[in-house]
Order: C-alpha cells, then structure tokens, then sequence
C-alpha cells in the first residue's frame, strides 16, 4: 500500500496504487488546470464553499460601510445613492450568493460521505450549477464596475424596479444574475432528493439516515417549490422592463403587490431554507460532543417536515403593511405563531441532547451553544412580529433588521463558522486552532450582540430602515454608534475565523482519523482521503455506524468490509438503493472528468451578458449552442441491461429502468420545479384577474376552436410518449411523440394570436403562461427528436428503456399543462356563455 | 429483521406516509382557506364573506380529524414517534388556519 495524496496535502489517506490501480486510476482527479473539468463531489462541493465564503466576505465589508455611514447622525461618508446600493448588494449578496450556495457546498460534499455513497449521483449537474453560480455572482457582482449596482434593496419592489423610476441597467444586473444563479440552486436541490433517496449505504433505510440528510431533503423539496415563484417574478420583471409588457403597471391591470407575492413566496421560505441545513449541521455535531445520539431523532424528523410544509403559508407577513383584508392578515399571522412550534420542538430536541451528557466544550460546541442563545431570541421577536398589531408598530423598523439577523446570523452563521471548525480536516487535512477558535467566537458573539441587541431600542424608538442617515437629537445617535462599534467587533470576530482557515491549511495539526470521536460515516476513512469515498461501502445497521460498529474502525478504512469492492471495468460506480429501506437495487455509473458542465454553463452566461447589452442575436446563439452542449452531454451509450458482482450483496443490475431508479426520480424532482414555476404562472393569472377585474374583460379571448384542438393533441401527446416508455425504445414510437408536442405547441400559439399581451396584464401574463407550455413543448420535441437520432446511430439497445420512460413522465406532466393552459384560455368564453 | 433505530422494512411505508399525510393536509387546507378568503375579499368578489366562512368552518373538522389519524399509531420507534408529531402539529396548524375566519367572520 501506498500512503499518499495531492502534494499541497498532509499524506494521509490511503491510495492502493500497487493494490487497485484500476480503481485509483478511475476515481483520480485530474492534475493541474484540468482540475477544472472534475466533477467529483469533493471538487465541486469545495469550489462552492470557498467562492461563498468570498461572497461573504464582500458582503461582510460592505455591511461595515453601511454600519459606519450610520456611526453618527447626518454622516456625509457615503452619498444616499452610494449607501443604496451598499445595502442592496450587502443583502442581495448574503441570501443569494453566500447562505444558500454555501450550504448546498457543505451538503455537495459531505452527504455522499455520510450516506455510504462514492460520489453525488448526477456529478455533472452539480458541477453545472457551480459554474451557472460562479457566473450568475461575477454578473451581479460586476455592476459595481458599469456603477450600475442594483439599488432598490434586495427584494426588488415594484414599482420602484421598473424602468419607469430605475432607469439603466441596474436593475437587469441584478434580475439576470440572481436568476443565473439560481439554477445553481435549484439543479442541487434535484440532485440531492435523489442522491437522498437513492444512493444510501445498504441497510441504511429512511429511519438510519444521518439526521443531516433528513434536513438536506426536506431543504432539497423546499428550494424545488420555493425558488420558482421569484424565478417566475424575475423574468415578468425582466419582460416589463425590455418589452414594456405591463406586468406590474397598474393603469393595464398589473399590480404591483403581485411581484411582492411572487417575491415573498420565495422569500420567506428562503429563511428556513437557510435555517435548516445548519439546523442539521447542530443536529450533526452536537451528538458527537455530547457523546450520545440525538435526543428524540423522531421529533426532530417529525418538526423537520412539518416546519417544511408550515414555512410556506407565512409569505404575506412580510405584507402586513400594504392594506391585504384584515382576515387575511389573521391567517398570515396564525400560520407565522405555529410555525414556532415545530421550530421549538427542534430547539427542545437539541436542548435535551445537550442534557443527557456533559458536552465537550470545544470550538464548534461553543458556537452550537452560540447558536441556540441567538437564534432563540431572534425566534422570539419573529413571534412578536408574527402579531399585526405590532408589526404595523415595529414595520421597516430597525427592529425588523434586529430580527433577521437574529434569526439568520445566529441561525445561520454561527452553525457555518461551527461546521468549519468541525469538519476542516476533509478539506485539508488539518485541525484549526482552539484557541483562535475561541476568540473568534467570543468576538463575534460579543460584537454580534453589541450591534444587533441594540438595533431592537433603535427600531423601538423609531428609526426605519434603509436610510442613509439622519437627523441628531432623536434618541439614536448613541445606540447607532455602539451598534456600528460592535459591527467592528463582529468584523474582527469574522477576520479570526478566516485567518484560522487560511493559516491552518498550512501549519494546523495533523487530524487523525475520526477525530472528535464522531459516528456518523464521513469520518470512517482518515481525513484526506483520496479522489472517491470509499473502497468497499459497508453495510451499516444504525444510525451511528462508527459508533455502534467497532469494526469499521478496528482496521484500515479501505480493508473494512462492504459492497463493490474495487471498479469494474475501470468505471466510476457506486450503489444504488431502494428510496425507502436503503436495500440495494442497482449499480449506479458516475461520468467521469468533462468540460461540459463548464461549456454549457458559459453558453448561458454569454446569453445572459447579451441579454444585458441588447444583442439579441448573439443571446439567441448561445442558448442554440447550450443546445449542442447539453445532446454532448447526454449522449453517451446506455449501459441498462449490464450486470456488476457486488460482492457480499450479489450481482446488481446497472441504471435500472425502473421508477424507483435515480434518473426517473431525478425527472419527478426536476417535474416539481417545473410544477412549480408553472402554479406560480397560473398564481399569477388568477391574482390578476381576481384583484382587478375590470381589465380581464379587454384582454380578449383565445380562439376557442383552437385551443380545444391544442388540447386535444396534448391527449395524443400523453398517450404517445407513454406508449413509447411502455413498449420500449423503437425508432418509430418517437415520430409521433415529435409530431404531437410540435402540433401541439402550433395550435396553442394559434389560439392565442387573438390576444394582444400589451393589452393588459392578465393578456401579458396568459401570453408567458403560454410560453412557459411551449418551452416545455419545445423540450419534448427536442428530446424526442434527441432520442431518434441516438436509435439510429446504434446507441440504443432493444432493452434501453430508462430514457423512454422518463420521457413518457415528462410528457404526461407536459400534456397536462397543455391541459390546463386551455381550460384557462377557455374559462372566459364559459363565463360568458353563462 | 429489526435493526437499531429500524422498523421492518415493510413497516416502513405506512409509517412514512403517516408523516407525510398530515403536512399534505394541512397544506391543501391552507390553500382552500386562501382560495376562499382570496374570492370573497378580492375585487372581484366572486363568492359572499359568508359562504367562504362556512366552506372553512365544514371542511376545517373533517380535515384536522384526517391529519390526526396517525397519531394513533402505536409503537416506540423514531418513525413511528416522527408520524404522531408529525400529526399533532398539522391538526393545530390546520385549527390556527381556521381559527382567524371562524372567530371574525366577513373580510375584517
């Protein structure tokens, strides 16, 4: 055996050059540059975490120039216009480029390694969605350099964001660049349901899984519904101000408060999409430092699902204040008190563990401890903000900035800074250092207070929101300068911490193998391990497998016994499972190094720059080459059919055509994103006609005849692609699915000719709810036509069945949009026949 | 078999369905409420504040009672423990939906 690793790297983990250098030699990253084409879990999940925590530190500076403009009262250091966008890029890069990427990064990199899994089952798509993020933040970020900078906050409102009152181009950076990003988040989110689901170690099912993974899934569903509506509001937005649709224009029938649905729709589950994961880091950590496993692992799962659910009912109490009808206002507010309660149960799930031992006082307990003191607070001032009466009181308050940052700071921020400490040796190798450790807690957690705790007087005595100073004399002028002296605090807190993670990559100590004493299955092989996870994945037989099976630690990491020893045919494979009992079900291929992801990700940066600089034509070309792109990228012979000696589990099929299989419930995941931007369409429609009748009735009507035909051609639609996904791939199955997603799209836009969209809004948005039907047509089409062309180059085996049947998935979901579509378009006509 | 922290794999279904269904109750009781309040306090005014407040008063009963039903479910496994919460927090949270529209009544 050979022990050695990357030369920047502590030599620790063991590499079997001598002993499997067929497996060395296909789970290698690829040397130099080229790392760049690595897809590999490990990679893409580091790259996500760094380029966050760079995001973070800009943020981090710019919130120090917020905080010293308002050091005392009528400052001159920074101009209004200059302090507006500070703010909005403060906050626009904290919840979009740093706390959600960051943490995808944490799940990218550790769920495969607690899961029993050697790599993230579609490793290419994770890849794809770090450069889409990458690229979506340099947008954004780079207004700065056109003094374009989006300044309208970080929520974007209407009417302020449209072209009539933010003129330029500031505006667009941010709405193209944030959507950019968020495929980032929304291809992980359909990446982990299924890597969840479907590639755990054997005997791992839903009840052993590492309670982190219950967390990451829940998150995973909620990112697939939750960012659709504002991804959906960002393009109407984008629309109003290039095609002057009139989306939010109320003299047509837009309306304003529609964006901040949409946005808040989006918004407010965005905080629990935050909260859970580092949630699920404490849930992870703490029964290691208390040496016993999580107190009431049920109730945790239990609040988990049910605060996922729950998160999505309390969007308007962000709206309290724009005049909704009273007894809405009382629904807001009852949902946003009972959300507290599986928040609570969670804290007493955490509060108990801690009880049942004498916990370790070590950096990231500190920091767990740090966590449950904040985010109890910032939980309860959410309580007094979820009364109306109140938050009418404390509205764009300072107390309101008090609140989030409470809740996000120490529901967020002081778990990450914890997680770093915790798992720091899978990244180097290294331990960091207790004792800068410890400054750096207690100086942010001291700043953290000095600043914020303050803010809740601030708001209390009056001061708003988002101006860029104000008058001396009415009470705030010291609480001000202490909050901006503890940001300073807070600051030097958060400079530790990196000069802690950059010194300790060189000169921290070795970390041995588990080395806080954990037992879950990341810690199983010594940090540092090579490019894979592992050897041979063991069978586990609870939820703390080093804990409660010695011999996974007895030994070597690579001599402990498991299945799929070694790599077949030199290929990268790892096990698939059942979704429920975690039985093995399948033998998944993982793709090895590729441009790809990177290609393709340009493709649609050079679209979105285009986009922005008004060349149209160019935009058009490079999403036609994100075409070419994404056939390179699927094509590749199908392996269905094939067999692997696993070794103690049997022999396993590989990529099973099967709906429990990875792809097909990859393919429902990405159906509920879509799902989703469709309702957040038809929210839309409805919103609209709902709230400003008078304009429905001049938006005209779709042509009945042909809608109905449109509707009728989605049944042949349906009907066709699921003959295909029954009887298997056949050439001549795929001519009719082309030729009736084509019709179709035909017939829909047809019917739709009689309805001018610069009418009114409802108009407007019945022509994007169209659009979006046709896009989904145009994929169908694409694919089947994509799907013809491999049968008749060879590529696909009479047995070949997955891409099929996933096919006919997505056709039934496509057809049923059709379907919906036309009872929308044919609604009116019913109505007035009535 | 039963393993630490299992249930037999064929346990494992029901009992996971008896997490999900109360939150997807809860979650269609929550868009009906709004669906109700949205026709009857809109512009539009599609319905009369009375009939959206008796919609929720007859469908609220019915529909807490359906989320509930898993917690009677038996058994001190985690999962089984996961669908009894899992129950009593989506009744309360579908009686706080209702709550607002049974004790004001009209549009406020």
């Amino acid at each position: 055996m050979t022990d050695t690793s990357a030369s920047d790297r502590p030599v620790q983990g063991p590499v079997l050059h001598d002993e499997m250098p067929e497996f060395e030699a296909a789970w290698a990253t690829p040397p130099g540059w080229r790392i760049l084409s690595s897809v590999s879990h490990r990679v893409v999940g580091q790259r996500f975490i760094v380029t966050g925590l760079v995001f973070f530190l800009i943020a981090g500076f710019l919130a120090l120039l917020v905080r010293t403009q308002l050091i005392v009262p009528n400052n001159t250091f920074l101009d209004a216009e200059t302090y507006n966008q500070v703010f909005t890029m403060h906050g626009t890069l904290m919840m979009f480029l740093f706390a959600i990427p960051i943490l995808e990064g944490f799940a990218v990199y550790l769920l495969p390694l607690m899961l029993g899994a050697r790599d993230l089952i579609f490793p290419r798509m994770g890849a794809f969605g770090y450069w889409c993020y990458l690229f979506g933040g340099i947008i954004v970020l780079s207004s700065f350099l056109f003094d374009a900078a989006p300044d309208g906050g970080w929520f974007m409102y209407t009417p302020l964001s449209t072209s009539q009152y933010t003129p330029g181009l500031s505006a667009d950076f941010w709405l193209i660049g944030i959507t950019f990003a968020e495929i980032a988040s929304v291809t992980a989110a359909v990446e982990i349901i299924a890597a969840v689901l479907c590639t755990r170690a054997p005997g791992m099912s839903l009840t052993r899984m590492p309670i982190f993974a219950w967390y990451m899934l829940v998150t995973a569903f909620m990112i697939a519904i939750g960012f659709p509506p504002l991804i959906i509001g960002s393009i109407l937005l984008e629309i109003e101000r290039v095609a002057g649709l009139p989306f939010f224009d109320v003299t047509a029938g837009g309306d304003p408060l529609l964006w901040q649905h949409l946005f808040w729709l989006f918004g407010h589950p965005e905080v629990y999409i935050i909260f859970l994961p580092a949630a699920g880091m404490v849930a992870t950590m703490l029964p290691t430092f208390v040496g016993k496993p999580l107190f009431g692992y049920g109730f945790a799962v239990a609040a988990v699902v049910t605060m996922g659910f729950i998160s999505f009912g309390l969007w308007a109490h962000h709206m309290f204040a724009t005049g909704l009808p009273t007894i809405s206002l009382t629904l807001f507010s009852a949902a946003s008190t009972m959300v507290a309660i599986p928040t609570g149960v969670q804290i007493f799930s955490f509060i108990f563990t801690l009880a049942q031992g004498r916990p370790r006082l070590t950096v990231p307990m500190l920091f767990i401890l740090g966590f449950l003191f904040i985010f109890v607070i910032g939980g309860l001032t959410g309580v007094m903000l979820a009364s109306v009466p109140f938050n009418w009181q404390a509205h764009d308050s300072y107390f309101v900035v008090a609140h989030l940052h409470y809740v996000l700071i120490g529901g967020m921020v002081f778990p990450l800074v914890g997680a770093f400490y915790y798992w720091s040796p899978h990244f180097t190798g290294r331990m960091m250092s207790e004792r800068l450790g410890r400054w750096a807690f207690w100086l942010m957690f001291t700043g953290f207070h000095i600043t914020f705790f303050l803010m809740h007087l601030t708001g209390l005595r009056g001061m708003p929101r988002r101006v860029a100073t104000y008058p001396e004399g009415l009470g705030w002028d010291r609480l001000n300068l202490l909050s901006t002296l503890g940001s300073y605090i807070l600051a030097a807190g958060v400079l530790v911490f990196v000069w802690d993670f950059l010194r300790h990559r060189m000169s921290g100590p070795l970390a041995p193998r588990d080395p806080w004493g954990a037992g879950t299955l990341e810690w199983l092989y010594p940090p540092i391990a090579p490019g894979h996870n592992f050897h041979a994945i063991p069978r586990v037989h609870s939820r703390e497998p080093l804990w409660d099976q010695p011999e996974l630690l007895r030994e070597h990491a690579h001599l402990a016994e498991g299945v799929l020893r070694g790599a077949s045919h030199g290929m990268r494979e790892t096990v698939g499972c059942h979704p429920v009992t975690g039985e093995p079900l399948q033998i998944v291929r993982l793709p090895k190094p590729t441009w790809v992801p990177l290609w393709a990700a340009a493709t649609i940066a050079v679209a979105a720059v285009a986009t922005l600089a008004s060349a149209y034509v160019i935009a058009g070309a490079a999403l036609v080459a994100m075409l070419v792109c994404f056939a390179l990228w699927a094509w590749e012979p199908s392996q269905t059919g094939e067999t692997v000696d696993t070794g103690p589990e049997g022999v396993l099929p590989v990529n099973v055509a099967d709906r429990l299989g990875h792809t097909h419930i990859a393919t429902i995941g990405t159906l509920l994103v879509l799902a989703a931007l469709y309702g957040s369409l038809l929210f839309s429609v409805l919103y609209l006609w709902n709230v400003h009748p008078d304009f429905t009735t001049i938006a005209g009507l779709a042509d009945p005849l042909w809608a109905a035909v449109a509707g009728g051609l989605a049944l042949v639609l349906i009907a066709s692609s699921k003959v295909a996904a029954h009887k298997g791939p056949r050439l001549g199955l795929d001519v009719p699915v082309l030729l009736s997603a084509v019709a179709t799209g035909a017939g829909l836009f047809v019917a739709m000719l009689q309805i001018d969209p610069r009418d009114t809004a409802v108009a407007a948005t019945l022509w994007v709810m169209a659009g979006f039907v046709g896009v989904m047509l145009f994929v169908m089409a694409f694919w089947s036509l994509f799907l013809a062309v491999r049968k008749l180059f060879g590529q696909v085996a009479p047995h070949h069945r997955v891409p099929d049947l996933n096919r006919g998935s997505f056709g039934l979901a496509t057809g049923v949009m059709v379907l919906i579509a036309v009872v929308v378009l044919l609604a009116p006509h019913i109505e007035g026949l009535s | 078999m039963i393993h630490k922290n299992g249930l037999p794999s064929d346990k494992l279904l029901p009992v996971l369905r008896d997490i999900l269904r109360p939150a997807l109750i809860w979650a269609a009781h929550f868009v009906l409420v709004y669906a109700a309040l949205s026709a009857a306090c809109a512009q539009r005014g599609l319905i009369d504040p009375f009939w959206a407040s008796l919609l929720v008063l007859v469908v609220t009963p019915p529909a807490a009672l359906w989320a509930i039903v898993g917690a009677r479910r038996r058994g001190r496994s985690d999962f089984e423990r996961a669908a009894r919460w899992s129950s009593i927090i989506s009744a309360l949270a579908i009686l706080f939906n209702a709550a607002p529209v049974v004790l004001m009544g009209g549009c406020g």
